[in-house]
């Protein structure tokens, strides 16, 4: 037993880590952040309508932020919200950038949430083949108040030629900046800084992350935890799991040990 | 509609844990009547798989269906009536170690399960748990890869945990003073787009039974 537990302790892996995009762990403090995009927002070298853009959004939050019981981050996609100024031709300042904060063609924070918008400022795409920037630019304290996304609409746009799933991908990994988290060196994460081949949940690395910036405080079974609006994957309100499967399932158990019970008595009396 | 639902939803938890309470509180026949509430006592050994089918596992999307996380645990049993055994426990999930040790991380497992043996090899258990997922951040910052160059990341200094209620379902075949058993606890039980499964595999040893 005693070498079965030190080949346990043995054993137990070193695994890559996440991390986070400033030095004091920022967060948003309240946990249910809407995502919208601006209303502006214009992608013609992006070759999509805002519209279509927004339709990106859900996924990206349904396929990956939102299904990790363990955070209490509940992100909900709100459409348009805007116009912000600059947003789709301006700078991106990070908040301790002085001189491009100064600089009068910044782009505004929204005053809340995440907004996402293409933009074809070049200096805020460093090299060709950036496909999105984000920067959580406004700060209460140690709180994020607003982050912005944006995508790259320059001429001859990476972001252009990508598939429609790889497009998800990235605004969802943008959005996973937004909320805090940095980059980590696991290619299985949604956080790794390129995009791989498949792109189908977050890695451990993201729920890790998400779970230490909004750790669940007592879920009641899902009941506690999170009150926004739940989205399906085609945009409309999920329905929770139905009263009759669950009632079903606890029926079905009781049911099960009532037939053991019955045929263990069966074979009980016929052995006497 | 909603809010009516929502009612069912509770009445059906208000039933699902007077369920366990009426089988954990029942008083014991007279056969189960001894000077030691305690019947058995047993040590688990195994690994827990965190939230099954739902992290990717590498770049081409492979999703995790097994995973090697070493789990040590302790229980005790304690007989209700003549059906039912009442069984905490406790099991920790060893630590893990990331990146080096920027980030220590740990899951605490306090359980309880009903359990009802309608053979003598076979045991389904019926419970309940509370997940203490712990994280312990010993900061510090590395550069690595962004867009064309690189940025400076930063990695957590705080210690902080999650904490979440399970609903779980086990059946364990017992050999002697051995079982195995597979154990699952459900996360969100009532929420479908957060709902996770996770699961261990025991080894159990019975020093009492």
């Amino acid at each position: 037993m005693q070498i079965l537990i030190i080949l346990l302790i043995t054993l137990s892996s070193n695994v890559q880590a996440y991390t986070l995009n400033n030095n004091f762990g920022a967060s948003f403090k309240d946990n249910e952040v809407s995502v919208s995009v601006d209303a502006s927002s214009s992608c013609a070298n992006v070759g999509m309508t805002p519209y279509e853009l927004e339709e990106l959004i859900v996924p990206a939050i349904v396929n990956f932020w939102n299904r990790v019981p363990t955070s209490s981050l509940r992100l909900k996609s709100t459409s348009f919200t805007g116009p912000y100024a600059n947003i789709t031709t301006g700078r991106l300042c990070a908040p301790t950038d002085t001189p491009c904060i100064t600089s009068g063609d910044r782009i505004i924070a929204p005053v809340n949430d995440i907004v996402i918008s293409c933009n074809d400022f070049a200096a805020n795409f460093e090299g060709p083949t950036v496909l999105a920037v984000t920067i959580p630019n406004k700060f209460s304290g140690k709180s994020i108040t607003g982050a912005v996304i944006l995508i790259n609409n320059r001429d001859q746009t990476p972001f252009a030629t990508l598939s429609k799933k790889d497009k998800i991908g990235v605004i969802a990994h943008e959005i996973g900046h937004a909320i805090g988290l940095g980059h980590t060196n696991d290619k299985a994460a949604l956080m790794y800084y390129r995009i791989v081949d498949q792109r189908k949940a977050l890695g451990e690395d993201d729920m890790m992350g998400v779970s230490y910036l909004y750790p669940m405080k007592l879920d009641g079974f899902g009941l506690l935890g999170g009150c926004g609006t739940i989205i399906s994957n085609d945009g409309t309100a999920a329905k929770d799991v139905p009263f009759w499967q669950m009632a079903a399932t606890l029926g079905l158990f009781i049911a099960i040990l009532e037939m053991l019970k019955l045929l263990k008595r069966s074979k009980t009396s016929s052995s006497t | 509609m909603i809010a009516s639902l929502g009612m069912l939803r509770n009445l059906f938890i208000v039933v699902f844990f007077t369920y366990f309470c009426e089988s954990a509180l029942a008083v014991p026949n007279s056969s189960d009547r001894s000077s030691s509430r305690i019947k058995q006592v047993y040590f688990n050994l195994g690994t827990h798989t965190q939230f099954y089918n739902a992290i990717q596992n590498d770049g081409s999307g492979g999703l995790r269906k097994i995973e090697w996380k070493p789990v040590i645990g302790a229980g005790i049993g304690i007989p209700m009536t003549t059906n039912f055994i009442f069984l905490p426990e406790f099991n920790w999930v060893l630590p893990q170690t990331h990146e080096g040790s920027k980030i220590f991380s740990n899951l605490f497992m306090f359980r309880g399960d009903i359990s009802h043996r309608p053979f003598g090899w076979l045991r389904l258990r019926l419970g309940t748990s509370l997940m203490w997922a712990n994280q312990q951040g010993r900061g510090g910052s590395a550069q690595m890869n962004n867009g064309n160059g690189s940025s400076t990341f930063y990695y957590p200094d705080e210690n902080k945990s999650s904490l979440n209620n399970t609903l779980d379902f086990g059946i364990e075949a017992m050999f002697e003073k051995f079982a195995f058993r597979l154990q699952t606890y459900t996360y969100s039980f009532f929420v479908k787009e957060q709902k996770q499964l996770s699961y261990s595999l025991f080894l159990t040893y019975y020093w009492k039974k």
